[in-house]
């Protein structure tokens, strides 16, 4: 708007107020949030006695991924005799929903929130005013702008895509032709997956991008895109794919076309890419963005803020990545193909979710 | 039973209390589902009662009713607007690329802001009458420009916005924000031009039958043009008070106004194709719309629940004005 509007007379100076600034990336990894490891946080002002009303807003299960985080909090607080009541607000993916729950539980005042933010940016000033209104938010599985949270619970999503771009091009001996494949334009997580692998990948000059497409995180559309990017061009090497559902697309598409599959870089795999993967014996490197570990992990640092134990401004969770020589440890036969692992529940609570291979 | 003057007059003016009812049926019907959702939420959790919750209500109502005046406009004017969401968007975007990078005062952003707005609108317009395309396929094509040109914007998280646009959010008097303050003098304004002036009553005689309006000499291109510029600069100051709301521009902002409008426009009984309806109804279905969301928050519902029982709202109040509008 400003271009358009000819107000380049009135640009900003570097340096003036500027407090969503991109976090800073070196080497593959988030610096801001390795220094957020660093942080410890007094969380004494939060403490109470137990059982807890935990308020819990998530994704919503619309996909493995959403449906594998909503078990895992339901199951962890039945166990845990310190939940008292559990708030289940699924948003299915709609922030401007997200922020209206946020905005209903500050006048309902739970004792802390778990939040799963499906807006980096438009979650930004609710979790401010949560916790002006004295309310603990441990933000989980996705950050906010602005850091105004309790501490942030989540592999470093940068990391995940850079080192499957990493891999792949190592894989391919850093040359040849590879595809990019990311989520939904503009959403958090796949804009910083897709910065990642152009991060990546620009270490490698003799690695050309022939095709980077958003395909919406959707098998059926990274069938599509993967399709005509074949059409156009003859040699494909490697596809990188900003969560598994666009690369188990791209498998499909190979496997039709009567094509050798290329080697595959993938965050977040899901069981149905595992299981493709084994099928057609594809060569690949996977990180997770495991659902289930993360909020598990999400609810323990929520009940130790609640009894005033320190945390971290970034509690790191482990993202080792794996690839077809041990796939075997990682798929799970018994699950569907929206399953995303690892287990961390008994295998009955996931097939009483519905997860059940049929 | 002797009536006197003045009470022959009321009569005659408003005519049976049955002939009342069917002509209103729709306002009826959705406040009456306002009071009893009302009723049966503060019964089952008091903390759904307090003050600060109605308020938060109005607060959250805010921009799906800014908007759905513009599209109310533009339904009763015989089109309908599918680029509100993404004018929003683009105008939210906009606004907080603009005070990150430049030093313009904020107020003066926001006035560019709805004179961007109102130029989406006048293009759509234009596009419309002149040229004589379908209003859906219009401004459902806008709609994919502004999602280009938001993306082009920005496809990440802008800056945070100065304080000036949180105070815009949070400030309040007593219990009640100032901003919910705002939106009722909006609403009592937009309901005072459809029903008091000239062009009000043109919007609905052009969406009754254009053919008609134009033998009564109504500029036909114009009042309908108008609907499109109104709506254009609703959507920018919705967009405008959602970026107040989260404090920075998000990519997704704004997403799916343009249905809700519609949706919240159709369950207040404003006709679909064009002439008929009443600006208050659609108010109380925007307030039944907030309020239910509101609801299934503090019930704890499940939010495939809520899609599902906003729809069966709509699928009721569609087959009620249907049944009266045949009788």
């Amino acid at each position: 708007m400003v271009a358009a509007l000819g107000l380049t007379g009135c640009a900003k100076e570097a340096g003036q107020e500027s407090g969503g600034a991109k976090p800073e990336k070196v080497d593959g990894v988030s610096a801001d949030l390795m220094a957020d490891a660093d942080v410890t946080v007094d969380t004494s002002k939060y403490k109470k006695d137990g059982p807890y009303t935990i308020a819990a807003l998530t994704q919503g299960p619309f996909n493995g991924w959403g449906l594998t985080w909503d078990e895992t909090v339901k199951y962890e607080a039945s166990q845990n005799p310190d939940v008292g009541e559990l708030l289940l607000l699924p948003s299915m993916g709609d922030a401007d929903g997200q922020i209206t729950s946020m905005e209903n539980l500050v006048t309902q005042k739970p004792d802390a929130i778990m939040l799963n933010p499906q807006g980096r940016a438009a979650l930004s000033a609710s979790v401010s005013r949560a916790m002006a209104a004295g309310i603990p938010v441990i933000v989980c599985g996705n950050n906010v702008e602005g850091k105004k949270y309790v501490t942030y619970n989540d592999v470093d999503l940068y990391a995940v895509g850079y080192q499957a771009a990493a891999k792949l091009a190592e894989r391919l001996g850093g040359k040849g032709n590879v595809i990019l494949m990311h989520g939904i334009a503009g959403v958090d997580a796949a804009e910083a997956w897709k910065q990642a692998a152009e991060d990546a990948f620009a270490k490698y000059p003799d690695i050309t991008i022939v095709g980077s497409e958003y395909a919406n995180w959707s098998v059926a559309t990274g069938k599509e895109k993967a399709t005509a990017l074949m059409a156009a061009n003859p040699q494909i090497d490697g596809i990188w794919s900003g969560g598994s559902e666009m690369a188990t697309g791209a498998m499909l598409a190979f496997d039709e076309a009567g094509k050798p599959q290329p080697a595959y870089g993938v965050d977040n795999p899901t069981n149905g890419f595992l299981r493709l993967a084994q099928e057609y014996g594809v060569e690949f490197d996977a990180f997770p963005d495991p659902p289930g570990t993360v909020a598990k992990a999400c609810l323990e640092t929520t009940l130790k803020v609640l009894k005033g134990e320190p945390v971290k401004k970034y509690e790191a969770i482990p993202a080792e990545g794996f690839n077809e020589t041990n796939l075997d440890e990682h798929y799970v036969p018994e699950l569907s193909d929206d399953f995303v692992g690892p287990l961390v529940l008994p295998m009955e609570a996931y097939i009483a979710a519905g997860l059940k291979r049929k | 039973m002797t009536l006197t003057l003045a009470e022959r007059v009321a009569r005659t003016r408003l005519g049976p209390p049955s002939s009342w009812l069917r002509r209103n049926g729709a306002v009826v019907f959705v406040y009456l589902l306002v009071v009893v959702l009302y009723a049966v939420a503060a019964s089952i959790s008091p903390a759904f009662g307090r003050p600060e919750n109605l308020a938060e209500i109005l607060r959250q109502s805010i921009a799906l009713g800014v908007v759905t005046i513009g599209q109310v406009y533009v339904l009763l004017g015989g089109g309908i607007d599918m680029s509100v969401g993404m004018t929003a968007r683009v105008v939210g975007l906009g606004v907080a690329v603009t005070m990150g990078a430049t030093t313009i005062p904020p107020i003066l952003v926001i006035v560019l802001g709805l004179a961007v707005g109102a130029a989406i609108g006048l293009l759509n317009g234009v596009l419309i009458t002149r040229i004589g395309a379908t209003p859906f396929i219009v401004t459902l094509g806008m709609l994919g420009v502004l999602s280009g040109v938001a993306l082009a914007i920005t496809d990440g998280p802008t800056d945070v916005v100065p304080d000036f646009f949180f105070t815009m959010y949070d400030a309040a008097i007593g219990p009640v924000p100032i901003a919910v303050l705002v939106f009722l003098l909006i609403w009592a304004a937009a309901w005072f031009v459809l029903n008091r002036t000239t062009y009000g009553r043109n919007v609905y005689a052009v969406g009754g039958s254009a053919d008609v309006a134009r033998l009564s000499a109504i500029n036909v291109h114009r009042t309908r043009t108008l609907t499109y510029v109104i709506s254009g600069v609703c959507a920018a100051a919705a967009g405008i008070f959602l970026l107040s709301r989260s404090g920075v521009g998000d990519p997704g902002l704004g997403q799916g106004l343009e249905f809700s409008s519609i949706v919240a426009a159709a369950i207040g009984g404003i006709s679909l194709y064009g002439g008929r309806g009443s600006i208050v109804g659609a108010f109380g279905a925007v307030l039944l719309v907030t309020m239910s969301s509101n609801i299934f928050d503090f019930l704890h519902v499940n939010g495939y629940f809520q899609q599902l029982v906003l729809g069966a709202i709509v699928l009721v109040g569609v087959s009620v004005y249907r049944t009266r509008g045949r009788q």
